[in-house]
C-alpha cells in the first residue's frame, strides 16, 4: 500500500501528466472538473466519474482555495450538476475539502461559509452520497433545505454544524425537509432513500429542526444533534434562538421510514437553563404520526416550559400505531414518552427520564404517558389528548430519576395511564408520601419493569393488563393507584396487604394451598378443594 | 469500491515539480492556501489553466514522515500539521480533518506516540475541544506502546475486526487500558474532573493484545456520552473486553456488533467509581449492547457483569468453558435497577442470567425497600425476553426469590419489585411473571388449558386457568398446593 521512492522520479512523473494535460487537452479537463484523479491502466491520471470533488467549483476556480466563497451551496449544486452529468447511476459529491475562511483568535472557533440556496435542486433522482464539510454553514434568511430522494447527507461529524436563518421563507416551518412537505394534509408525492447521518443542526428562530412528512423505505436520520443556537439562545436576544419547533418530526405520509437512531436535542444549548415566560412551550424533540422503524437512542432536553406541565409536551410523541422507542433519555419535559391518538402496537423499552443539571423545571413528571380519558390525577397530572384511544402497548425498564428541589409539590411518575386511570410512581420507602430529595441520583419516580397494556375487554370493560410494579398507596406514597400485580415468595403472609386483587404465591408451601389474594387488607388463601 | 483515487502529492515532491512547473512556464503551486501545504492531499481536476490540485477533503499520512516513520507518528504528525489553530496566522482555520491511514505500512508503534497527542495538546493550549476528526487505519496489526485515549469528536475505523488488529507493544505495562474513551484526567482534554467527551466513535477493528500475558481492558468508557458508541468491533486476550466505568458514559451508545473473546470478562457497566454523597456510586443509563458474542476463559467467573441502572443487552450470545462461569451477573457490585434483557443464549455456564441479591447502604433509592433504613438490594424490575441455555446449571438463578429456572428456553421473565405483607410491613416477596414451565425451584407459571390438569408434579404456587367445557374443566381455576398437586380454586 505504501507508496514509495523519491520526490524526484514522483514528480517527473506528476508534472509531466500534468503539463501534458494542460498542453494537450484542456479541453477534456475543463469537461471533468471537479472529478478525482485515479491511475490508469496506462499510469497516466485520470478522471474518475463517480466522485466529484466540490472544492474544484469554488469561486476561484482552478485554485482548491475555497475560502473566498460566499455560497456553499452553490458549490455543492455544481458538483451535483457535474455528477449527474457525466455519471448517470449517481455517485458522490465531496464537499469535505472546502475550505473556510480562517477564524479570529478572538472568536475561538473556525471560519464559516454561507448558504444561500437549496443545494439539490442538481438532484435527478439517482443515488447521490453528498460528504460535507467540518465547519459552520450559515443558512441565509429564508433559505432552507429539501432533500429528494435518494440523497445521502453525510456530515464530517458534530463540527459539521448547519446553522438556520433567524427565518424561513413563507410556509416553511422546518430547517430540513425530507421529500417536499405535501400542500395539503396528504403527501402527492413520496420519496424513498433520504439519509441524514453525522451531524449538527442549529436552528436560530421560530421553526423546528428535521421534518419527515413523505419520505418512506430507506429514509433515516442517524447520529446527529439538534439544538437552537447558543449565541442567540439567551436573555440578550429574547432566547429567540432556542429551539423553537419539533427537532424531528415524523408526518403521517413516512410510513416505514427510519429508523431513527443516535440522535440528542437540546432545546436550550449552552449553560443557562433557558427560557421561562417566552420559551417554546409545545414542541418535542421527536413526534412521530406513522408506523416507523423505530426512534433508537435519543437523548431530549427540552426547556422551562417543556418541563412544567403547563403545556403537557412530551419529549417524545408517538401518535401513531406500530412504532417502537428504545434507549431514551428525557429531560425537562413534562411528559418523557407520550402516547397519544387511536394508537396500538407501542413498544417502549430501557427509558430514563429526569434532569440532572439543577435548572427549574428540568425534571419529567411522567416517564410515560397513555393519553386517554380517565385522568387518575385530577389537577395535579393534567391529562394529554383526552380523546385518545391507546391499546397493547408494552413498557419495560421505565425510570424516572428526578431531582425537585425546586418543585417540592412535584410527585414524579414512571407511568400515568389515562386509559385505565392509573399511576405508578415513586419508590418511597415506608413511608406514606414522596419526599423530594435532592441527589441527582434519587430515584424519585423509581422504575418500572413491566407494564403491558391490552384492550378493553368488551366495550369499555376492564383492560388487559401486566405490572409488576405493586403500586399501593400505603407503600409507594397516597398519589399512586393500585396496581395488582402477582408476586412469589417462600413465606405464608400473614398480615395486612395494600393493594386489592394482588395475587401471592407461597413456593414453600409445603402442604395445602399456596395461593392467596389480596382482599379487604388481607392476604386471605385462596379456598381450594 | 473505486479504483485507488491516488494522485497524493508530498511535500519534495511538491517542491520539486514546483521548481521543475515552473522552469517550463507552467503555474506554481499558487493555490496553496496558507498555511496548508497539499502535501498528502488527494488530487482533483480542475478546469482551466491549472490542471489538478490538491483537495482538503481527505489527508494521506504517508508524506507525514520519513521512511519507517510508525502510524502513530504519521498520524499524530498529521495533527501536528492540520488542526483547528495556525500558529502561523494565531486564527482558527478549521475544525476538523479526515486522516487517511491505510497507506501506511510500519504499525509496529516503536514511538510509543498516542495519535492523538499532537490534537489534544493543540486543544488544551487553545481550550477548545471541538475538533471532529476521523481516522481510517489500515490494514494489518497494528502494535501500540501507549494507550490510545481518543478526545471527543473522534471517529476511529479500520476496515475490519479481523482485518485491521490493535496489539500491545512490550512497553504497554501490564493492566493498560488499550483505548480509552474520553479521559477524567482534570487537566485533559474533557474540561473537568468528571467530563463529557462526546462523539467518539471506534468501529470495524480489532483488539487482540496476544502475547501470553492478559493486560487490562480493550476499550474503556470513563466519560463519553451521547453519540459515542463502538460498532463492529472484535477484541480478545485482554482482562476485561469493553467496560462502562463511571456515571459519565450515561447515555453512550449503542455498543453493537461486538465479538470479545479470551478474556475473563467480556462486558463489564459499572460499578461506578465517581462518589456523589452522602450516596454509593451509581451507573445512570446507557443506550445498550446490541449484538454480542462472549467467549469467555475458563477461569472466568461472569462473562458479562451489570452493575448500572437502564440498560439494554439485545442479541447477546456467551459461550463459556467451564460451569462456574455466570453468563450475564447483575447487582453483584452496584445498583441495577431497570435493565432489559432480549435473546441472550447461553452454553457452558452456570447460569445464562445470575440475579444477586447483595444489599447496599447509602444507595440512591432505585430499588424500593420495606424499611426507610434499608436493606437496599440492588436489583429490581428487570425484564427478560427469550433467554436460552444449553449445558448449564440452570437458565435463570434468581437470588432474591431463590428461584432456579430450568428450563433450556424460556420466553419471559421479569422480576419487578418487594411484595410486602403486615404493618411493618415485612419484604416477603418478589413480584414476577416468568413463562418458566419445567417444575424446578420456585418458578410459578400461569398456565392455560382446555382440561383439567393432572399429576401431582407442579412448581407449587403455579397458577392453570382451565378454558375448555364445565366437563373437561371442572374448575376455571387450579394452583399448585404443596405436595398436594393441582388443587381447585373454589368459587365462594
Amino acid at each position: 500500500m505504501k507508496r514509495s521512492g523519491s520526490a524526484v522520479p514522483h514528480c517527473l512523473l506528476l508534472s509531466s501528466l500534468m503539463l501534458g494535460a494542460v498542453v494537450f487537452v484542456p479541453t477534456r479537463l475543463d469537461a471533468q472538473q471537479g472529478e478525482k484523479a485515479v491511475y490508469a491502466t496506462s499510469n497516466n491520471l485520470a478522471p474518475s466519474t463517480v466522485w466529484v470533488d466540490a472544492s474544484a467549483f469554488c469561486g476561484s476556480v482552478g485554485t482548491s482555495s475555497c475560502t473566498s466563497t460566499t455560497d456553499l451551496c452553490s458549490v455543492v449544486n455544481s458538483a451535483i450538476l457535474k455528477l449527474v452529468t457525466v455519471s448517470s447511476a449517481g455517485g458522490i459529491v465531496d464537499a469535505r475539502g472546502v475550505l473556510p475562511p480562517p477564524g479570529s483568535s478572538q472568536s475561538q472557533q473556525p471560519g464559516s461559509i454561507p448558504c444561500n440556496s437549496n443545494p439539490f435542486s442538481s438532484s435527478n433522482g439517482n443515488p447521490i452520497t453528498v460528504l460535507l464539510p467540518a465547519f459552520q454553514i450559515n443558512f441565509t434568511t429564508g433559505i432552507s433545505w429539501i432533500i429528494p430522494s435518494n440523497i445521502h447527507l453525510v456530515g464530517a461529524g458534530l463540527a459539521t454544524l448547519l446553522l438556520g436563518p433567524t427565518s424561513l421563507s413563507q410556509g416553511a416551518t422546518n430547517l430540513i425537509e425530507m421529500g417536499a412537505p405535501p400542500s395539503g394534509g396528504t403527501c402527492s408525492t413520496t420519496y424513498t432513500g433520504i439519509v441524514i447521518e453525522h451531524l449538527q443542526i442549529n436552528t436560530n428562530g421560530a421553526y423546528g429542526g428535521i421534518d419527515n412528512q413523505c419520505a418512506t423505505s430507506g429514509s433515516y436520520v442517524n447520529d446527529v444533534r439538534i439544538s437552537g443556537n447558543p449565541s442567540t439562545c439567551n436573555s440578550n436576544n429574547n432566547y429567540q434562538g432556542c429551539l423553537q419547533g419539533n427537532a424531528l418530526t415524523v408526518g403521517t405520509g413516512a410510513i416505514n421510514s427510519g429508523p431513527y437512531t443516535d440522535i440528542i436535542v437540546l432545546s436550550v444549548p449552552g449553560s443557562t437553563c433557558g427560557p421561562a415566560a417566552t420559551a417554546a412551550a409545545n414542541i418535542s424533540c421527536v413526534s412521530v404520526s406513522a408506523q416507523t422503524r423505530g426512534i433508537r437512542g435519543v437523548t431530549c432536553l427540552g426547556n422551562q416550559m417543556t418541563g412544567s406541565g403547563a403545556s403537557v409536551a412530551g419529549g417524545i410523541v408517538i401518535s401513531a400505531s406500530n412504532n417502537s422507542i428504545q434507549d431514551a433519555h428525557v429531560e425537562s419535559f413534562y411528559d418523557g414518552i407520550q402516547i397519544s391518538g387511536t394508537t396500538s402496537n407501542v413498544l417502549v423499552s430501557n427509558v430514563a427520564t429526569g434532569g440532572t443539571s439543577g435548572c427549574l423545571n428540568n425534571n419529567v413528571t411522567n416517564a410515560v404517558h397513555i393519553c386517554g380519558p380517565n385522568s387518575p390525577g385530577g389537577s395535579v397530572y393534567p391529562q394529554c389528548s383526552p380523546s385518545s384511544a391507546v391499546t397493547n402497548v408494552s413498557l419495560t425498564g421505565i425510570a424516572n430519576d428526578t431531582t425537585i428541589n425546586d418543585d417540592p409539590l412535584l410527585l414524579p411518575n414512571t407511568v400515568l395511564d389515562d386509559q385505565t386511570a392509573t399511576i405508578i410512581g415513586c419508590n418511597s420507602p415506608a413511608s406514606s408520601t414522596c419526599t423530594p430529595n435532592s441527589n441527582p441520583l434519587e430515584a424519585m419516580g423509581g422504575t418500572t419493569g413491566f407494564y403491558v397494556l391490552g384492550g378493553p375487554s368488551g366495550a369499555g370493560g376492564p383492560y388487559t393488563r401486566l405490572t409488576v410494579s405493586p403500586a399501593n398507596s400505603n407503600f409507594y406514597g397516597s398519589h399512586v393507584t393500585p396496581v395488582a400485580t402477582w408476586g412469589i415468595g417462600a413465606v405464608a403472609p400473614g398480615g395486612q396487604c395494600y393493594t386489592p386483587g394482588a395475587i401471592y404465591s407461597d413456593a414453600a408451601a409445603t402442604s395445602g394451598p399456596s395461593v392467596y389474594v389480596c382482599a379487604a387488607g388481607t392476604w386471605t388463601i385462596v379456598p381450594t378443594s | 469500491m473505486y479504483k485507488r483515487e491516488i494522485g497524493r502529492f508530498g511535500l519534495p515532491s511538491v517542491l520539486a515539480c514546483g521548481l521543475l512547473l515552473v522552469a517550463l512556464g507552467a503555474p506554481a503551486s499558487a493555490q496553496t492556501p496558507s498555511p496548508l501545504t497539499p502535501g498528502g492531499w488527494n488530487a482533483v481536476i480542475n478546469s482551466g489553466s491549472n490542471p489538478y490540485s490538491p483537495t482538503y477533503a481527505i489527508v494521506d499520512v504517508t508524506q507525514y514522515g520519513t521512511a519507517g516513520t510508525d502510524v502513530c507518528a504519521l498520524i499524530n504528525n498529521v495533527f501536528g500539521t492540520y488542526n483547528l489553530f495556525s500558529g502561523t496566522t494565531g486564527n482558527f482555520i478549521s475544525s476538523g480533518v479526515v486522516i487517511d491511514a491505510r497507506g501506511a505500512t510500519t504499525l509496529n508503534c516503536q514511538s510509543g506516540v498516542n495519535p492523538w497527542a499532537n490534537l489534544l495538546s493543540n486543544e488544551n493550549a487553545n481550550q477548545y475541544q471541538n475538533f471532529s476528526n476521523t481516522v481510517l487505519l489500515p490494514a494489518g496489526i497494528i502494535t501500540i506502546n501507549t494507550t490510545w485515549t481518543l478526545p471527543n469528536w473522534t471517529h476511529l475505523v479500520g476496515e475490519g475486526p479481523n482485518t485491521t488488529i490493535i496489539r500491545a507493544g512490550s512497553s504497554l505495562s501490564s493492566g493498560s487500558d488499550i483505548i480509552d474513551v474520553g479521559s477524567e484526567v482534570p487537566s485533559d482534554y474533557c474540561g473537568s474532573t468528571v467530563g463529557d467527551c462526546p462523539a467518539i466513535v471506534i468501529e470495524h477493528l480489532g483488539i487482540n493484545v496476544g502475547g501470553p500475558s492478559i493486560l487490562g481492558k480493550g476499550i474503556v468508557n470513563c466519560c463519553a456520552q451521547e453519540l459515542s458508541r463502538v460498532n463492529d468491533v472484535a477484541i480478545s486476550n485482554v482482562a476485561t473486553g469493553l467496560a462502562l466505568t463511571d456515571i459519565s458514559a450515561e447515555n453512550s451508545g449503542p455498543y453493537t456488533n461486538l465479538l470479545i473473546s479470551n478474556v475473563s470478562k467480556c462486558l463489564s457497566i459499572g460499578p461506578a467509581t465517581t462518589i456523589i454523597q452522602p450516596y454509593a456510586p451509581t451507573m445512570i443509563n446507557s443506550r445498550g449492547v446490541h449484538g454480542l458474542t462472549c467467549l469467555p476463559v475458563a477461569s472466568s467467573t461472569a462473562a458479562i457483569t451489570i452493575d448500572g441502572p437502564n440498560n439494554t443487552l439485545e442479541d447477546v450470545t456467551i459461550i463459556g468453558l467451564s460451569k462456574a462461569t455466570d453468563g450475564i451477573l447483575i447487582g453483584s457490585q452496584g445498583v441495577a435497577s431497570g435493565n432489559t434483557l432480549v435473546n441472550v443464549s447461553g452454553k457452558m455456564l452456570n447460569y445464562v442470567i445470575h440475579i444477586k441479591n447483595p444489599t447496599i447502604t447509602n444507595a440512591p433509592l432505585n430499588c424500593p425497600s420495606s424499611s426507610s433504613t434499608g436493606p437496599y438490594f440492588t436489583v429490581c424490575d428487570l425484564t427478560m425476553f427469550g433467554v436460552a441455555g444449553t449445558n448449564m446449571n440452570g437458565t435463570i438463578k434468581d437470588d432474591l426469590t431463590g428461584s432456579l429456572v430450568s428450563d433450556s428456553t424460556v420466553a419471559m421473565y421479569t422480576l419487578g419489585e418487594i411484595v410486602v405483607s403486615g404493618s411493618g410491613p415485612t419484604n416477603i416477596g418478589y413480584s414476577r411473571y416468568t413463562t418458566a414451565t419445567v417444575a424446578g425451584t420456585a418458578t410459578t407459571p400461569w398456565l392455560v388449558g382446555t382440561s383439567s390438569p393432572v399429576g401431582t408434579t407442579c412448581t407449587v404456587g403455579a397458577l392453570y386457568s382451565c378454558t375448555g367445557t364445565s366437563s373437561s374443566c371442572p374448575s376455571a381455576l387450579y394452583e399448585c398446593g404443596g405436595n398436594k398437586g393441582w388443587l381447585k380454586v373454589t368459587i365462594q
